[in-house]
């Protein structure tokens, strides 16, 4: 009798404990239903995913979107299909909704952990979401087709000139000696680089190949390059400090020439190290080579080609930008080696 | 007491069970039940609570449709400028709209797109056996279910001319 007594004791414990964990889970279900939290972070799911939607549905250009609701309460955890908000720890808490990606764009992935600002971004075909998204709104879509590699090909090299003025300046001279170092440091062979004009001396010790900027003349060596980049500085009487490449429109190569034009703009946007300088706009123009007044390279009509022209040399934040010489080398040389992967 | 099983021992050494065991069991089957109704209930509730409005959520999806150059958007090849509300009919494909609708998930809403033009055979091929100017297409999650319709007035462009169209926007959900 004394056994069976202590069996049905601790069967009540188990039966009074059960039943109390049963109603402190009701419990406290009910008061977070009671509270405005859980309705709170339902809409927050719904918001955010009809924010994406929205980007998704942007016609193009790049936008930055500040989210303004607070969702510092909670995590948000945003993937492919849907965003998923909860609090650390209680895994019942999880509130998601879906939302409908495209085959074109991708959506970077991302957990914020009690994110007291939000911001969602379209650039280019990516969705990015951070507390501050990095982005430069300029950066341009390239497009997707992947050429061949260019970092074998012949190429030519040109610090451009003004127009009335023989001479290309000092500081083109500069960029594109500084282009020229990358090039070789990324793997382009030097025979296989050319510019418009002398070239120094080719240093065996120091494998350098470089511009001769003190003698500025053109050069009368013959080339035959498959790929011309050309440099020069933008001119313009306001505060404008504009990227522009012109490219050959109806050129057997204009496809070629705008990928690369694109991928070489975007490498500067992206250079964290020109940080601090104002970069207004950033564009590809089309031109035709018969009705412009813009002075080529010759023999450019049906070749990859591409003319940049970078900063301003009337506003301040143009002549800062003119003076990053190797961080405008270096960009324009990434771009140059991206084409291709 | 004297009408109690003895489940595990015929000499009362083990644990003495009767007929409280059944009882245990199913008021634990009743409150794991109710408490997962319970739950469910609330979770209902707590979306209910938040609903967007289902034109909002229609019309930004359709907008993608109709602005998107991923989607049915015209975009002039040379510049590379969109034009939203021109639909190109190379782009008016279940395919096209699968790039820039790709779910097959039917619990998000689902559309069927039709184009229909008074001065434009659509769909255009000349060796089509359908001669209606009435076409339509379907995102991939469109089920055979109820559905709401509206219609909206837009550019039809083909072979580098333009033409006046409707589109109907079927929605379900």
């Amino acid at each position: 009798m004394k056994k069976r007594g202590a069996a049905f004791s601790m069967l009540s414990a188990i039966e009074v404990v059960a039943a109390a964990i049963i109603l402190l889970l009701l419990f406290n279900h009910a008061m977070r239903w009671s509270s405005t939290e859980r309705p709170y972070q339902a809409y927050l799911a719904e918001d955010i995913a009809l924010v994406i939607n929205s980007l998704y549905s942007s016609p193009g250009g790049n936008i930055i979107v500040n989210y303004t609701q607070d969702a510092s309460g909670f995590n948000v955890s945003i993937d492919e299909k849907k965003v998923l908000l909860y609090k650390k720890g209680i895994g019942i808490d999880e509130i998601s909704r879906k939302f409908i990606g495209t085959g074109t764009d991708k959506i970077d992935e991302k957990l914020l952990e009690n994110p007291k600002e939000i911001q969602f971004a379209k650039i280019g075909n990516e969705i990015l979401i951070d507390n501050l998204v990095k982005a430069d709104l300029n950066t341009l879509t390239c497009d997707e087709f992947a050429g061949e590699k260019l970092t074998n090909k012949k190429i030519l090299v040109d610090p451009g000139y003004e127009k009335d003025n023989i001479k290309p300046s000092k500081e083109m001279c500069d960029i594109a000696n500084s282009l020229v170092f990358k090039l070789t440091n990324a793997g382009v062979n030097y025979f296989n680089i050319f510019s418009t004009r002398k070239l120094n001396e080719y240093d065996e010790d120091e494998g350098i190949i470089s511009i001769n900027c003190n003698d500025l003349s053109k050069s009368d060596k013959p080339y035959e390059a498959d790929v011309a980049i050309s440099l020069r500085p933008g001119k313009n009487k306001n505060t404008k400090n504009n990227i522009k490449a012109f490219i050959v429109s109806g050129s057997e190569k204009e496809k070629e020439s705008r990928k690369l034009a694109c991928l070489m703009i975007n490498s500067i946007l992206g250079n964290n190290a020109l940080g601090g300088i104002k970069i207004t706009g950033a564009s590809i123009v089309p031109v035709d080579l018969e009705a412009t007044g813009m002075e080529f390279p010759d023999g450019i009509q049906n070749k990859i080609f591409v003319m940049l022209e970078i900063g301003n040399t009337e506003s301040e934040q143009g002549k800062l930008l003119l003076e990053k010489v190797p961080e405008l080398g270096d960009s324009i040389s990434k771009g140059f080696v991206e084409y291709g992967k | 007491m004297g009408n109690k099983k003895m489940f595990f021992s015929k000499k009362a050494s083990g644990y003495i069970l009767g007929k409280k065991p059944i009882y245990f069991i199913i008021t634990l089957i009743c409150l794991t039940i109710s408490f997962i109704l319970f739950s469910y209930a609330i979770s209902r509730e707590v979306s209910s609570t938040t609903v967007i409005p289902d034109n909002l959520e229609m019309t930004i999806l359709t907008n993608r449709f109709l602005n998107s150059p991923d989607c049915l958007a015209y975009q002039d090849k040379e510049t590379g400028r969109a034009y939203p509300g021109i639909i190109d009919l190379e782009k008016f494909n279940d395919e096209a709209l699968e790039k820039c609708y790709s779910t097959e998930d039917s619990t998000l809403k689902a559309f069927k797109l039709s184009l229909e033009s008074p001065n434009l055979n659509i769909p255009p091929e000349e060796n089509s056996d359908n001669k209606a100017n009435k076409y339509f297409i379907l995102t991939p999650n469109w089920a055979a279910r109820r559905y709401t319709q509206t219609s909206q007035y837009v550019i039809i462009y083909h072979k580098e001319n333009f033409y006046r169209g409707r589109l109907l926007i079927a929605v379900q959900k």
